[in-house]
């Protein structure tokens, strides 16, 4: 008796085992989930590990990462704060009333949608005769 | 007189010659050949020497009652089992690992992380033809993970999901990673060409004592973190190689991979040969997980020697793997690279494989702890 009481398995495991039994008969979820998370695991050091290789050795570069994050940070259109405190002191700077009167012209254009025609940006060659 | 006739009578019937049966006999030779092939052969002597004696022990016929068996509970046997039981010596076998690893290799050539990966999936083909021979989900777990070549990770997740099958799936495991040379060797000649068979491999580059810190934990963190419940062998291997690699915990790490790996390498190994009673462990059952994991075995071998062919596709000239490293995958830790070393310099003897085959190898200690807490948190 002692000898089946040691090696019962837990009633968690038969719930689950049985749980899955139904639900992957034959084992496939399992096998690609796991092999998946496996590789997947392993990636994520690789990357790190080869991170962490080049940043202790000083390989890395910080500069064209910065750089990377700025153009980011431009391309949406929202300059950083620092930037735009440099742009705003430099306008006041610089600014005069024909300025003001310019970009006052040229907002006004876009806004009621005549500053430009729309393109097709469809490019088309004739030959000609 | 009678009574002194009576009493040789009863004595007699406690013996083991009274109780012995053919299958004790059978058990018994079977320790006897693990000890004389560990002794002659030198295949994992520190294993085979205690499952060997073990198996002994535990298939020396008594009376139940005596409180002797390692299935009676209180018995001293059964109290040293309660560490493989509840799985906690593997937890502590991996801790003095961790404290006599050096994943340099693995840290200068972070890419071969990946054969480590792709040898699991020995693991995950043994569980899939485990469950078609009406083994259930939790039993073919159990039995896939021989597949990884870690006997502490075997038992750990036979432990939790298969208990019944614990004996012959660790036996199995460390049968296996004896026969690593014998099993691997053929496999790794069928699958590469000779062309293949010479490249030289890039140099590693020398590690920083500051990358070998980071390294523990990083890869704890990150591991864990996708995988928390291989938790308990994870925490303690990245634990362990943080002792050796900190530079100030020297007593602790020599503990680790000392005293303490040996003490609880003698438990375990006796305490699981002592399991493979052979009322438990002589059933066609076993045989099945026999077949199984040598299956695992091959998969997982075969896996990892393409998966270093298939990465080559990838790399340019002078940045090849040698695919002979990629049974190194499985993660008898270092077997398995050694057997990389021995293979390639049949064929080229001044090309040495070792150092590159160890990245794989370590790997795939990590992914085959990595597999268990998978296979644990879906069966468990």
């Amino acid at each position: 008796m002692d000898t089946f009481m040691l090696l019962q398995v837990s009633e968690n495991v038969v719930r689950k085992s049985a749980e899955m039994a139904a639900r992957d008969p034959h084992g496939i979820i399992i096998t690609v989930v796991s092999v998946a998370v496996v590789f997947t695991a392993l990636v994520v050091l690789y990357f790190a590990y080869t991170f962490v290789g080049k940043a202790v050795n000083g390989k890395f570069d910080w500069k064209s990462l910065a750089c990377r994050f700025k153009r980011k940070a431009t391309s949406k259109g929202r300059p950083s704060e620092e930037e735009a405190v440099a742009i705003a002191m430099a306008l006041d700077q610089e600014l005069n009333g024909e300025t003001y009167a310019a970009i006052g012209l040229a907002l006004h254009q876009y806004l009621n949608d005549t500053v430009h025609d729309n393109e097709s940006y469809i490019i088309t060659i004739k030959r000609k005769k | 007189m009678h009574t002194v006739i009576e009493s040789l009578q009863q004595f007699l019937q406690y013996t083991g010659f009274a109780n012995m049966t053919w299958q004790h006999v059978v058990m018994i030779a079977i320790g006897v050949a693990f000890i004389t092939v560990a002794i002659k052969k030198d295949w994992e002597p520190l294993l085979l020497v205690p499952i060997g004696f073990g198996m002994i022990i535990g298939n020396i016929p008594f009376t139940e009652g005596l409180q002797i068996g390692i299935y009676e509970q209180g018995s001293v046997m059964n109290i040293l089992y309660q560490g493989v039981q509840k799985g906690w010596y593997p937890p502590l076998i991996f801790l003095g690992i961790g404290a006599m690893t050096d994943f340099s290799s693995l840290i200068s050539q972070p890419r071969l992380l990946l054969i480590g990966a792709a040898a699991q999936i020995g693991i995950f083909g043994a569980y899939v033809v485990a469950l078609h021979l009406g083994f259930t989900p939790a039993e073919s777990g159990a039995i896939g993970i021989i597949g990884g070549a870690d006997g502490p990770t075997a038992i750990f997740l036979s432990s939790k999901l298969a208990p019944h099958l614990m004996g012959a799936i660790a036996v199995s495991a460390y049968s296996y990673m004896a026969l690593v040379p014998v099993i691997q060797r053929p496999i790794m000649l069928l699958m590469t060409t000779k062309k293949e068979r010479l490249i030289r491999m890039k140099t590693p580059r020398p590690v920083s004592q500051k990358e070998k810190i980071i390294f523990p934990i990083v890869g704890f963190i990150l591991t864990a973190l996708i995988v928390p419940s291989g938790m308990p062998l994870l925490g303690m291997l990245f634990f362990g190689n943080l002792l050796k690699e900190s530079g100030v915990t020297k007593r602790l790490a020599e503990t680790a991979r000392g005293p303490l790996i040996d003490v609880v390498t003698i438990l375990i190994g006796v305490t699981v040969g002592c399991s493979t009673q052979a009322d438990v462990f002589l059933t066609t059952t076993s045989v099945k997980i026999f077949a199984l994991g040598l299956m695992s075995f091959i998969i997982a071998t075969i896996c990892g020697v393409g998966f270093a062919k298939i990465m080559n596709l990838f790399c340019k000239e002078g940045n090849k793997i040698n695919p002979l490293i990629g049974n190194a995958g499985v993660s008898a830790v270092p077997d398995a690279a050694r057997v990389s070393q021995n293979v390639g310099r049949e064929f080229d003897p001044s090309n040495h494989l070792l150092m590159h085959a160890m990245a794989p190898n370590v790997a795939g200690v990590i992914g085959s702890a990595v597999a268990a807490g998978i296979l644990l948190s879906f069966l468990g």
